[in-house]
């Protein structure tokens, strides 16, 4: 039994070194969705274009625009006389944010009348929206808190009218652990090697079967003593080696490019790997078993890794807030349980006591995806 | 007990299309049986039925007396080469044999000798090395009943293997199927190619699922009622039409260039024949009498199942 089925690896690992164009693939691939995936996929805000209607003309008020332009996530796209003029910038996709400073804003800071500001955005691009909106509210409450805290430091010129302040009694000293620099990129090549090496390994591992189904090698297989756990196993564990091969390749590759930190233990880390890739090649022979042509199996196998591993996993976005049936569907996706150990052993440094559920999880579904591809692998032509 | 392997009453359908009815086979120890037939007659569903790679809807397969009905033939007693037989074209004509030696369990000194010895007997031991997909069609074919002789199977089991191969190779092929009969093999092969019908000791002559006929190739030939006259004819088409409109002359069946008519002994008046066609502008060579060929023979029982 052992026989058989190392006659089979040994059989695989021949197809594997001599098949240059999957090898090309696999190695060549991965290079191309880093790059692309991780240069296209950000969501830093940078310049986000800044409509100022000031009805203060102060000195107070000048200082409020001169603090969004001097944050660097604003840039100033026009000034507007009042809020007609204001929207018609909104309507040419001029401006995203509009500041709106009322007559009387510098007064009420020395204590007069409230004068609300005004923040108007265009909520067409939620995302840039709501990103723009609390950039916005922190630099204006750190001039609230400056004014309404410490209205003595105010700085006055000689007619008395506030110009500036100083003095602050409290500072906001934010700090980002894990991503001070807060790139995207850390968040988001880490889980992008994660559907890399899924949609990598599961390609590999889909033709392997349907391969000799096409060539009409399985028919003479099939009158041998080879089991189809023998065939199963022994197609897995090569490709298995490959797939690690390309998976350490990817990672560094990601690491490198993106300056991605590897905090953690490179040993943990490839041992969860290992366990996520077995996961990920089962399901491309589980495929293999189920379909006739090679051109459908390796569809198949793209559906069904790429687009759960991208939208079903916490990627990018937060599975809580999807329909239940979604949720119950990341439930079973590999990458729901990888993501977060690449991204805490690469940006954390977590070890494996956080993860070994997750671990045990992706072993789990190897094994069950192992025994379902052997009972669904049909041992007859009809 | 007289047969190694046979089967009664094996029938099998897809859908409604009945692919083989109540086939009865007998293979005698050291014999080659030929199964005749055209595509679709039912040949390639047989084998496959034989392996257990089909399971039939009724009957029974008997393997050295014991019922081996719809279990897959995994033993190694058997060796079956597919009609669509495809060796791994990445691996070497050596690795190739390899593999298949490994899958059944020849190992160590037994694989080295058998490995050699089959090389020898496919004449391609200098092609050893060779990648499978570098070799020729006859080539391959050698190659792949090497793989199926690896571990010295009882029975053979041969599905078309000749279809496509060029005549020296198909020659060769025979060679070593009449050698493995000698050493005792029993032999099923399958065949298109009426010709090779002569080389077997029993002929099944199969037609849209059942048997037509079976016996010795000189049994099929002397139940032929007919005689064979043999014309040389141009142009050939049109010498068919106006020999289709001679009443004694029953089938007309081009050979190349020749034509083979048959005819019910005594009626034929080769005169009569000669007029008609050089009197419509056809060329006439020789004309003889022929024996009837395998392919006489089949052509008369098809036309006869048809009528019947």
């Amino acid at each position: 039994m052992i026989g058989r089925t190392i006659a089979v690896m040994a059989k695989e690992f021949r197809h594997i070194v001599r098949d240059s164009r999957s090898l090309m693939i696999i190695f060549i691939m991965p290079v191309v969705m880093t790059f692309l995936y991780g240069y296209a996929m950000n969501f830093d805000i940078k310049d986000i274009p800044l409509g100022v209607v000031d009805q203060d003309s102060t000195p107070a008020s000048r200082e409020l625009t001169t603090s969004f332009l001097a944050s660097g996530q604003f840039v100033l796209a026009g000034r507007y006389r009042d809020m007609g003029d204001a929207e018609e910038g909104f309507s040419f996709r001029e401006t995203v944010l509009t500041l709106v400073i009322p007559r009387g804003f510098s007064r009420s800071l020395d204590g007069g009348p409230e004068r609300p500001l005004g923040l108007l955005v265009d909520g067409s691009d939620p995302n840039t929206a709501s990103l723009a909106l609390g950039y916005a509210q922190g630099i204006i409450s750190r001039v609230t808190i400056e004014g309404s805290m410490n209205a003595l430091s105010v700085v006055r010129d000689r007619s008395g009218s506030a110009v500036g302040w100083e003095g602050l009694p409290i500072e906001l000293h934010p700090r980002f652990w894990y991503n001070p620099e807060q790139k995207s990129s850390h968040f988001i090549v880490p889980a992008l090697i994660a559907v890399i090496l899924m949609m990598a390994s599961a390609l590999l591992t889909s033709a392997t079967v349907v391969r000799e189904k096409e060539t009409g090698t399985l028919e003479q297989l099939l009158v041998s003593p080879v089991r189809p756990g023998e065939l199963i196993v022994g197609k897995l564990l090569p490709y298995g080696v490959l797939a690690m091969a390309d998976g350490a390749f990817i990672l560094f590759f990601g690491a490198m490019v993106f300056g991605v930190p590897i905090r953690g233990s490179l040993l943990v880390l490839f041992g969860f790997t290992g366990l996520y890739i077995m996961a990920a090649l089962t399901i491309g022979l589980l495929i293999s078993t189920l379909v006739d042509q090679q051109r459908v199996a390796m569809f198949g196998a793209m559906l069904v890794t790429v687009l759960p591993a991208f939208m079903l996993s916490n990627f990018i976005f937060p599975v809580k807030s999807m329909p239940v049936f979604l949720q119950l569907i990341s439930r079973v996706v590999p990458a729901t349980y990888y993501i977060p150990i690449v991204r805490g052993v690469l940006l954390k440094g977590v070890g494996a006591d956080v993860f070994w559920e997750n671990g045990l999880f992706l072993l789990a579904l190897t094994v069950i995806l192992t025994v379902v591809s052997i009972a669904r692998f049909k041992p007859r032509l009809d | 007990m007289k047969y190694v392997f046979s089967t009664e009453s094996l029938s099998k359908s897809y859908g409604s299309v009945e692919a083989l009815s109540h086939l009865d086979i007998g293979l005698e120890r050291g014999t080659i049986t030929g199964m005749l037939g055209p595509n679709g007659a039912g040949k390639t569903t047989a084998m496959r039925l034989l392996t257990g790679l089909l399971r039939p809807d009724e009957g029974r397969i008997l393997l050295g007396g014991e019922d081996v009905t719809g279990m897959r033939a995994s033993s190694g007693r058997i060796g079956y080469m597919p009609q669509r037989f495809s060796l791994y074209h990445d691996l070497s004509v050596e690795e190739n044999l390899k593999f298949y030696a490994n899958i059944f369990g020849v190992r160590g000194r037994e694989r080295r000798e058998r490995t050699e010895q089959l090389l020898h007997f496919a004449r391609l031991t200098s092609f050893r090395r060779r990648r499978a997909s570098a070799l020729s069609g006859g080539m391959k074919q050698k190659l792949a009943l090497a793989c199926t002789l690896i571990h010295t199977p009882e029975i053979l089991l041969l599905d078309e293997p000749t279809t496509g191969v060029d005549p020296i190779s198909r020659m060769e092929l025979w060679q070593i199927l009449l050698e493995l009969k000698a050493d005792g093999t029993t032999i099923l092969v399958s065949t298109p190619y009426m010709d090779e019908a002569d080389r077997c000791d029993e002929v099944l002559v199969l037609s849209d699922g059942i048997i037509l006929d079976r016996g010795t190739p000189v049994e099929l030939r002397s139940r032929f009622p007919h005689e064979i006259i043999e014309i040389e004819a141009r142009p050939v088409g049109r010498a068919m039409r106006i020999l289709e409109q001679i009443d004694w002359i029953g089938d007309v069946v081009p050979f190349g260039t020749r034509l083979h008519l048959t005819v019910e002994g005594g009626r034929e008046d080769l005169d009569e024949m000669r007029a008609a066609l050089s009197g419509e502008g056809v060329e006439v060579g020789t004309v003889q009498t022929a024996s009837p060929g395998m392919e006489d023979v089949f052509v008369a029982l098809a036309r006869g199942a048809d009528t019947a």
